[in-house]
């Protein structure tokens, strides 16, 4: 007999959502996530991995990523970044991935966090400091709904603190 | 949940009250020996010899006393009322705030759904200047971007060498402050730049490359004859210059680049959009969003009036495409230096 190796099925793990929804990745694409990495490799023969904090939206947007990279290493971005607008950051593919609402980018963050996968948080957490990037303070606060927490002492305190160094 | 200093006050802030059986120790404040039936109290964070009259007691942390903080021994309803009486005049200096302070509540923004354990993550794609205004937001962000976790590693992402203070904001600002732009070590050959306001290393400085002359100096004179621009130009980009004692104002090369490219970017999004309202070939606008504005070399893509007039015909495909091939940058740079290179390029 004569065994094509590469056509064997390969095994498919399952991924349960908090809703109970059930999404399906090759093992390969799964193994770029070190959580799911040790639930393989701690018990042998799992093929599903119960997710509770992860609704079903955010699991079918880390698949997306993981079968992207699933043969490659995703680009590294370099720290500190260099403009606020994304494309000029990274990949042109990565940009368009990450172009989404603050929610999702929220969620996606910790569920990257939660399930161990370094570069996409990484590539989180650079759009999110593209949002901060190049903006004065009452933006900021304008935009998160924060209200000025100083007392007015201690404000004009951390003005005179802190520009001396830099500038 | 946030980190409370209180939580660790309150583990060692226990006092202890009672009634004195026999005369046993010794008041710390006033030496004299605390007699039989006196109110003693005992600080625990004084130690051995912490044994005071009530009268003569002040605690050493100098906040609100709460029942958390003491214990009472107390069983005669006399006593008692001394010291509530004790405790009430102490009191009276730290009033009890009108609203409760709201570190265990977190409010519900947008900034709060982020953990604090990654927004560290975030703060370290920010340069420090950035980070220092970020921190003048709000209080949780103060307390995160200043920590020394975040600090330590902008220190060693910055600096390869780098020296060490007590802190590390302020080692990151010595290193900040004497070290090289470029290569990031404190070196004896340094000297201050007046254009970046930061310190060079000679080695630095004197690199050059057939293709980079990072630190090469060009006069403004000869920017505005290759380029084609404008006083107006300079300060409305807030290209940064300095003047030498000839009263020659002199720029470095990357300086001018960096604008150069700024430009480029704003020109490119601008024909983008008219573009899309005027004609509506769509190989053109593939063409044009797929240019690298890293390689033009030709001098028309900087001023702000020309491409945006020819951005309604195909010409700006020729014109683009002359300018992706044209090679004149180097011969018409070294013309205007004096030097005699053109030819080889």
């Amino acid at each position: 007999m004569f065994y094509n190796f590469n056509k064997i099925e390969e095994v498919k793990i399952r991924l349960r959502s908090a809703e109970g929804h059930i999404c399906e990745v090759e093992e390969s694409a799964a193994l770029m996530s070190s959580f799911i990495r040790s639930m393989i490799e701690g018990f042998n023969e799992v093929t599903e991995v119960s997710l509770p904090n992860i609704n079903s939206v955010v699991i079918e947007k880390v698949i997306e990523y993981m079968r992207h990279y699933k043969d490659k290493d995703p680009p590294i971005i370099k720290k500190p970044i260099i403009s606020s607008k994304m494309e000029e950051n990274t990949s042109a593919w990565d940009a368009g991935f990450i172009d989404a609402d603050w929610n999702m980018v929220v969620d996606l963050m910790t569920a990257a966090d939660y399930l161990m996968m370094i570069p996409l948080r990484d590539l989180c957490c650079a759009k999110m400091a593209c949002k901060f990037k190049g903006r004065s303070i009452d933006e900021l606060r304008a935009e998160y709904h924060i209200e000025n927490e100083f007392p007015s002492e201690m404000e004009e305190n951390l003005e005179f603190q802190h520009p001396w160094r830099l500038e | 949940m946030l980190y409370d200093p209180l939580d660790e006050m309150k583990a060692y802030l226990s006092l202890i009250v009672y009634v004195a059986d026999k005369p046993r120790n010794l008041c710390r404040s006033c030496k004299l020996s605390i007699q039989a039936g006196e109110i003693e109290v005992y600080d625990m964070e004084a130690g051995r010899i912490g044994y005071f009259h009530l009268n003569c007691f002040k605690p050493i942390n100098v906040t609100r006393m709460e029942p958390d903080h003491y214990r009472l021994q107390l069983t005669d309803p006399l006593h008692i009322e001394t010291f509530q009486t004790w405790l009430s005049n102490w009191n009276k200096n730290f009033p009890i705030p009108s609203t409760p302070a709201k570190l265990f509540e977190k409010p519900n923004t947008k900034a709060s759904q982020i953990q604090p354990r990654i927004l560290k993550e975030i703060f370290k794609f920010l340069s420090p200047k950035e980070l220092i205004l970020v921190s003048q937001v709000c209080k949780e962000w103060y307390e995160i971007s200043l920590n020394g976790e975040v600090w330590c590693f902008l220190v060693n992402r910055d600096f390869p060498k780098a020296v060490f203070c007590d802190s590390w904001i302020n080692s990151y600002f010595y290193n900040y402050n004497n070290a090289c732009v470029e290569c990031g070590e404190i070196k004896e050959n340094g000297k201050h730049c007046p254009i970046l306001d930061r310190m060079i290393c000679k080695e630095c400085r004197a690199f050059k490359n057939r293709f980079s002359d990072k630190y090469g100096l060009i006069p403004l004179k000869a920017i505005k004859k290759l380029y084609n621009l404008n006083d107006n130009w300079i300060n409305k980009r807030k290209l940064k210059y300095f003047k030498t004692s000839r009263n020659q104002k002199v720029t470095y090369n990357f300086l001018l680049w960096e604008k150069i490219n700024e430009t480029r970017y704003i020109m490119k999004g601008k024909i983008l959009e008219n573009l899309k309202r005027n004609c509506k070939d769509e190989q053109l606008i593939g063409y044009i969003k797929n240019i690298d504005l890293m390689n033009l070399y030709r001098q028309d893509f900087v001023g702000e009036d020309l491409p945006v007039k020819r951005a309604t015909a195909e010409s700006t495909v020729k014109f683009l495409i002359e300018a992706q091939d044209g090679r004149n940058y180097f011969s018409k740079y070294y013309e205007s230096i004096g030097m005699k290179k053109a030819k080889k390029c």
